[in-house]
């Protein structure tokens, strides 16, 4: 330890600089990064060790953005199988699912599809392109040590694919000690997990860390009797090595490699739980269901050199690369997309004084993408190859704690589509102590990926409406602000009521259209100068205190409103624009509550949390569906509010955790997740248009309780 | 006969404050997770900005000097601080 800390304070300040770029500006701020980021550390400890060390999530103080941490220790409030369950105690991001067949988890931020905010793994971009539909159950929670979700437009220095925010994922790192770490649960609905994790300090300049996850379950569930399965039947299992080298010089290199597959099989429920459908054998009237196998390898290498004594002066290399492939079979349509990406980014930076500081830099993006689509009533879908070439520099101007301004600029050629300039803008000023005023915005642009972003469209009947080729650009400026206030409370120093607002607004938009075609899903371009309007505004309240101690309080409330202008329904060719209507199925509000007491040394922790869910428009063919009484299901066209409540007990030993827990205690669940016509036999009938398995809005399962150890080896001398 | 009990475990408490090399949150986390286990402990407070780690005891089952192996076994120097 003693050896490190000596490291740390020479060699790992430049790499704290180089790597923690974004971090340091107005990216997300990682307080429990330990990947050499003593700076950033140190800055942070105060409120990491105030605020965090009980509660889990927290708003962090100092980061220019709005950026909600989820701590180690939130990791641990719920099961957090995957990255997914983790944003379940979060109002910030919703989660849900694609669709009720394929187990695929979807989340929105600022009321928008996950597709618009920015996955990063320690700041470098990842579920991107086919990566995406599963991307969120293929990080294990008990992987990671920390999660940042920052709104707004963020940093330039990663692209601009983050649309509406950022969401940074820290690791457990190699420098950790901790040589064994060993997660082990199980669920009721037989969901197994397993994760290892192994940090070794090879010498002064090398460590190693090695991640390993296993996770399926053997038995389908069909609480709901409408002859699906609740959850696929699925086995994931991956492994990641991450190397870190520094020398006392202060170069640090880190690489790594991530291998995964899953396996994943869905639809009508047969014998024992099984899935009754069979791809090879499928005809129709034969059970239908999904069957996916999905293959991904990943490497990467990041370098940073100091280039002078002080380390005010650096540059670093990020390199990405990344192969996926998926066999997936819905029914009679088979999909075979693969994916080949790489990704790099070149930067210089230069801290001329306290108060002044620049990064320029150069980046590239290439995704290779082939789709192989057999879907009677859809063309075949061309391979694409997109490429992003871009340059950019960003400018920080600090007045000692007061207020930071970072101004941002890419400009980036986009293959087919051309040069875009993109400005982004931040600034924080923090009046007093205890209040921080942040304002934001600026440019965000991404290559659609129609399919895969709305992979539920294969969950149905219906056939596939282009009115557009290959991948559009979508275009879309986000602006917004938080204002937040500390204060004394109980126990704590650091109560904080936080209000934030923020806009996306789109020029360009791919619109995916369930209500204009009864046997189709429109894909058309939505064109803010040209045809309608598609705009977003989302207000958040949090509130966080301890009133006694060891016993905090989170309480959170969001309301989004997201409209946007669709086609007549019915209507074909150039005049078929109706007017703006709010989106579907995007739930107007949530409020969270959240509770957690933990005995004198921790050895006991209970954490409660209970959230409601607001209402959303259904599309309008689902308006008129009746449950089994004959009443409407959805009276006015909204999906019913409805409760969460989610209950865990952790017992702690010296290095061994115990939890038991609950999710869904209400037991509520969707009624009539599967739409269509039955047949006589009371099934659905798959062959017609109106089958739709994708029309999901609340919870799929009932209760679910689990129960998991945590074992922790940490390093002695 | 309870009220006798407390007072006698009220009468063992000790205190004390070791100044020590920690200095960023994982170190926190290292010190709560495995001294907080310690035979004895019945309390700890551990304060990043001056690198303290306070620790409330059962002096009839632990001591000053076991507590400071115990930091030192997890790789940090320990001193008493003096009052």
């Amino acid at each position: 330890m003693l050896k490190y800390a000596k490291y740390e304070k020479r060699g790992l300040l430049i790499l704290a600089v180089l790597f923690s770029l974004s971090l340091r500006g107005q990216a997300v701020l990682a307080p429990s990064d330990t990947a050499g980021l003593w700076r950033e550390r140190t800055d942070s400890l105060a409120e990491a060790t105030t605020v965090s060390a009980t509660g889990g999530n927290f708003i962090s103080k100092r980061s220019s953005l709005r950026t909600e941490v989820i701590s180690a220790a939130g990791l641990c409030k719920m099961a957090c199988c995957n990255l997914a369950e983790s944003f379940e105690n979060s109002a910030s991001v919703t989660v849900g699912y694609s669709d009720a067949v394929t187990g695929a988890r979807q989340i929105r931020l600022l009321g928008l599809s996950g597709i618009y905010t920015q996955m990063l793994d320690e700041n470098r971009p990842v579920m991107r392109g086919l990566g995406a539909p599963f991307g969120l159950s293929y990080i294990p929670g008990q992987w990671l040590e920390s999660i940042q979700i920052a709104k707004g437009a963020a940093s330039v220095i990663n692209g601009l694919e983050g649309i509406t925010g950022q969401i940074n994922m820290e690791h457990r790192k190699p420098t950790d000690e901790k040589p064994l770490f060993v997660n082990a649960s199980v669920m009721s609905d037989t969901k197994m997990d397993l994760n290892v994790a192994s940090s070794l300090q090879l010498g002064d300049r090398w460590s190693t860390a090695i991640l390993g996850h296993v996770s399926g379950n053997v038995v389908g569930m069909d609480h709901n009797r409408d002859g699906f399965m609740d959850d696929p039947l699925q086995l994931i299992y991956s492994l990641s090595n991450r190397w870190l080298y520094y020398a006392p010089e202060g170069t640090q290199v880190r690489f790594g490699v991530k291998a995964l597959r899953h396996t994943s099989r869905g639809g009508m429920v047969g014998e024992h739980g099984h899935p009754a459908y069979d791809k090879d054998a499928y005809a129709p009237g034969r059970p239908w269901g999904s069957d996916i196998a999905t293959n991904y390898l990943n490497g990467y290498l990041k370098v940073g050199v100091p280039l002078n004594e002080d380390n005010s002066q650096n540059i670093a290399l990020v390199a990405d690369g990344t192969w996926q492939n998926m066999d997936a079979y819905f029914g009679a349509d088979s999909w075979r997309p693969s994916q080949t990406s790489a990704f790099l980014n070149l930067l210089y930076q230069n801290e001329m004084s306290e108060a002044h500081h620049f990064t320029v830099g150069l980046s590239g993006i290439y995704d290779a993408l082939s789709q192989n689509l057999q879907r009677a009533g859809s063309a075949a879908l061309a391979p694409s190859r997109l490429g992003i070439a871009g340059v950019f520099g960003e400018y920080t101007f600090h007045h000692g704690e007061k207020l930071t301004a970072i101004a941002g600029l890419r400009a980036d050629w986009y293959a087919e589509k051309g040069l875009k300039l993109s400005p982004r803008l931040t600034l924080k000023y923090a009046p007093l102590d205890q209040v921080v005023l942040r304002l934001n915005g600026g440019r965000g642009l991404r290559y659609s990926h129609p399919l895969i972003d709305h992979l539920g469209v294969f969950s149905t009947g219906k056939a596939l409406d282009w009115n557009f080729a290959g991948n559009p650009l979508e275009d879309a400026w986000t602006f917004g602000g938080n204002v937040t206030w500390y204060f004394p409370l109980g126990a704590s120093d650091n109560a904080a009521l936080s209000l934030d607002y923020f806009r996306s607004q789109f020029t360009q938009q791919v619109i995916v259209d369930r209500e204009r075609f009864a046997d189709a899903i429109s894909f058309y371009l939505l064109k803010s100068l040209e045809n309608g309007r598609s705009a977003t505004d989302s207000f958040q309240l949090d509130f966080s205190c301890e009133p006694v101690e060891r016993f905090t309080v989170s309480l959170t409330a969001r309301y989004t409103h997201a409209r946007s202008t669709y086609a007549i329904p019915g209507l074909q060719g150039t005049r078929m624009w109706g007017q703006s209507r709010e989106q579907p199925m995007v739930s107007r509000a949530k409020g969270v509550l959240n509770l957690q007491y933990a005995t004198r040394l921790r050895k006991w922790i209970f954490d409660f949390t209970a959230s409601v869910n607001g209402s959303a428009r259904v599309y309008d063919f689902m308006k008129d569906l009746r449950a089994e009484d004959g009443s409407l299901l959805y009276p006015g066209g909204r999906t019913p509010v409805y409760p969460l409540l989610y209950l865990q007990v952790t017992r702690r030993f010296k290095g061994v955790d115990l939890y038991i827990g609950g999710e869904n205690l209400t037991n509520f669940t969707q009624k009539q997740v599967i739409l269509g016509t039955r047949k006589a036999d009371g099934t659905i009938d798959t062959s017609l248009p109106n089958f739709d398995a994708s029309c999901v809005w609340g919870p799929l399962m009932g209760i679910k309780v689990y129960a998991g150890v945590r074992i922790t080896l940490w390093k002695t001398v | 006969m309870k009220l006798l009990l407390t007072l006698a475990l009220l009468a063992a408490l000790s205190d004390v404050t070791f100044v020590t090399s920690i200095h960023c949150k994982k170190c926190e986390n290292k010190i709560e997770d495995n001294l907080s286990f310690e035979k004895g402990v019945k309390d700890l407070k551990v304060n990043l900005d001056d690198k303290t780690v306070h620790i409330r005891y059962d002096s009839t089952k632990t001591d000053v000097e076991t507590l400071r192996k115990a930091i030192n076994k997890l790789g940090y120097t320990a001193e008493v601080q003096e009052k």
